[in-house]
């Protein structure tokens, strides 16, 4: 009787319930679509970033996570590329080699970012969606951000030489310039190259197979358990090209070692907003709060009557404890649900943000500025528990004062 | 045992720099079965004293004992549990829970006692009945005139057998012909069901349709009669 008490209550006063209950949903459902757009941005941008620089697994030299250093190679990269593709069937093994160095055209000559690539390059990155003019490199062939083009007055059809390091000392490489690329971040058009590896490693003529790293994608964005282990397994089985001694000069990690920095990026965004987000919950915990202190006010006769023919301070207390249970249930389901609706258009159309390409957490990649939200079920209903839990906290003191009532005083209440 | 003891009991009250005593040592004691009234001017002590036997209030000094038991030495959920397992009040308006119906207004009581859903919709069907409001059980207070009401006041006041009613100016707010049922329907229940009744009152209706008159004058009692009235 107390939980139809407790609704009854709320019905027969419809604008106050409505717009406590309202404040609930409405606070619920930003929260939820909120974290549907910016979990989901976060996912594909981070899922962008991954294909385009690392990998589920990726191999590089020992110690090149840490320093970064263009000399950390690592060496017979086809035949690891080989071990590693007997992982898996749909997905992809790419090699991969960062360096630095330049690139020059009859007008200028500059210093760049140069990655290179193998063709299977253009099934995972989004660059190739990024092409303003021409089409995806071959051999003997690179691609140039539109703003370095401009730099160095090339186009289409015009030939660039490229050298590793900072200078010409190691040897140029003449490659056609096949596309120009046009991403919207300004460091990544004015000062980065993709360039075939295999016209690359004609630079580094002392080293066997070179490559940077060697990465493992899967279609999923998550990597299958265990992925990493057996690449690991894999790799120590290479034997290297001289003496046949075994390769333990390299490393096995997960993207997520592979590119800290963007992780901790994301973390700390996701915690920024998780943190306002808990804020507004709070804020709207207070309406509640308030519309159960008003109900008690004008019901203060009606409950010193029930006080006084037997209700104990604590059935008085549960009563006020599940009227504010029952607006914040009605709010939450409503909030939920219209959180979940609204995230359906963003799903299916999402949102272009070019701005977003600056918000990258690496750099030199492309990322689909598309962002389209992801259901985020798990989260979705921790904000549901979140909003519920301080619904109810926020009817406790109503519920201590209504406990607290001196029947005699109350009866007398005007 | 009678229902009712009262003993030298003392109510003050602390309002500013000098404090009203409000009982000023009143000796009485109901008996099981009586029909009985408080009278007396405004602020003679007649709702204080109501409020002591209900354990709605303790005494400064004194003692006062419901059905054998000491309200003063009741905590506060005592005194609860006394007010819902033995006592059944009557107040003079906002008797009634307004989401409730009839029935579950008159079953109120029986659920804090915990009796049985279906023990409890049939006594209280029963004791609609009995008040006369057979076939309103399922309208709610605002549908209901306030004598209607009343008479729901009066089922779930007897509906858990409580040793006395207590009824604070019950007929303040209704009109003469409404009075007069009500005060009849509660001699019914006093002379068919020996139901204990102990009114605070100015209704003239009432104090002449009650057996015993106790009249409190300045915080004592100035007269206690009883009579052989029909």
């Amino acid at each position: 009787m107390l939980l139809r008490m407790a609704i009854r209550n709320l019905i027969r006063r419809p604008i106050q319930s409505v717009l406590a209950s309202g404040a609930v949903a409405a606070g619920l459902a930003v929260c939820v679509w909120m974290t549907n757009f910016q979990d989901g941005s976060w996912i594909s941008m981070l899922d962008d970033s991954m294909r385009a620089v690392a990998g589920h697994v990726v191999v590089q030299a020992e110690g090149y996570q840490e320093d970064k250093d263009a000399d950390l190679l690592v060496e017979d990269s086809g035949r690891i590329q080989a071990q590693l593709a007997g992982l898996t069937e749909d997905g992809v093994v790419l090699r991969r080699l960062f360096t630095e160095g330049l690139v020059a055209s009859e007008a200028n000559t500059v210093a760049v970012a140069v990655h290179g690539v193998e063709n299977a390059e253009a099934q995972v990155s989004e660059m190739a969606d990024k092409l303003t003019d021409g089409r995806w490199l071959q051999a003997g062939e690179a691609l140039v951000g539109a703003k370095l083009a401009t730099r160095l007055a090339v186009g289409v059809g015009d030939d660039v030489t490229i050298t590793l390091g900072p200078s010409d000392d190691l040897g140029g490489v003449a490659l056609r310039v096949a596309g120009i690329f046009e991403t919207g971040a300004s460091r990544t058009d004015s000062f980065f190259v993709l360039a075939p590896l295999a016209d690359l490693q004609t630079l580094l003529p002392d080293r066997t197979d070179p490559a940077t790293q060697v990465a493992l994608q899967v279609p999923a964005i998550k990597a299958p358990r265990g992925l990493r282990d057996d690449a690991r397994a894999a790799v120590s089985a290479v034997v290297s090209g001289h003496g046949g001694e075994r390769r333990a000069d390299l490393d096995v990690l997960t993207w997520q070692e592979a590119m800290p920095e963007a992780l901790n990026a994301a973390k700390l965004d996701k915690a920024f907003t998780v943190f306002i987000w808990a804020v507004l919950a709070g804020i709207v915990s207070i309406g509640v709060l308030n519309l159960l202190l008003m109900s008690l006010f004008q019901r203060t006769r009606e409950m010193g009557v029930m006080l006084a023919v037997g209700m104990r301070p604590r059935e008085v207390m549960r009563l006020v404890v599940l009227e504010g249970a029952a607006l914040g249930l009605l709010g939450c389901i409503v909030g939920w649900g219209l959180g979940q609706l609204l995230t359906i258009p963003m799903v299916i159309y999402g949102v272009d943000l070019v701005a977003m390409q600056d918000a990258a957490p690496v750099s030199n990649v492309a990322i689909d500025t598309v962002i389209h939200s992801r259901f985020i079920w798990g989260k979705g209903l921790l904000w549901f528990a979140w909003f519920f839990v301080l619904t109810v906290l926020a009817s406790l003191w109503p519920a201590l004062r209504a406990g607290s009532l001196s029947p005699v005083d109350a009866m007398r209440h005007v | 045992m009678s229902t009712v003891s009262v003993q030298s009991a003392v109510r003050t009250y602390d309002q500013g720099p000098i404090p009203v005593r409000a009982l000023d040592g009143v000796d009485f004691t109901l008996e099981s079965g009586e029909f009985a009234a408080l009278m007396g001017p405004s602020g003679s002590g007649k709702t204080t004293l109501l409020n002591l036997i209900g354990g709605l209030d303790t005494a400064t000094e004194g003692r006062v004992f419901v059905d054998g038991t000491d309200v003063g030495a009741l905590d506060r959920t005592g005194r609860s549990d006394l007010r819902r397992d033995r006592i059944g009040f009557i107040f003079q308006s906002y008797n009634l829970v307004p989401v409730l119906t009839a029935r579950e207004n008159t079953e109120f009581v029986m659920m804090l006692q915990g009796v049985p859903a279906a023990e409890r919709a049939r006594r209280a069907t029963e004791m609609l009945a009995a008040v006369g409001l057979a076939g309103m059980e399922d309208r709610r207070p605002s549908e209901l005139s306030g004598g209607q009401q009343q008479r729901v006041a009066v089922a779930r006041a007897i509906a858990t057998k409580p040793a006395i009613v207590l009824a604070d100016e019950p007929t303040a707010n209704l009109d003469s012909e409404t009075k007069a049922d009500l005060i009849a329907m509660m001699r019914r229940l006093n002379e068919e069901e020996g139901v204990t009744f102990l009114f605070s009152t100015h209704d003239p209706e009432v104090i002449a349709a009650a057996r015993r008159v106790i009249t409190l004058r300045d915080g004592r009692i100035a007269n206690d009669e009883r009579r052989g009235t029909d």
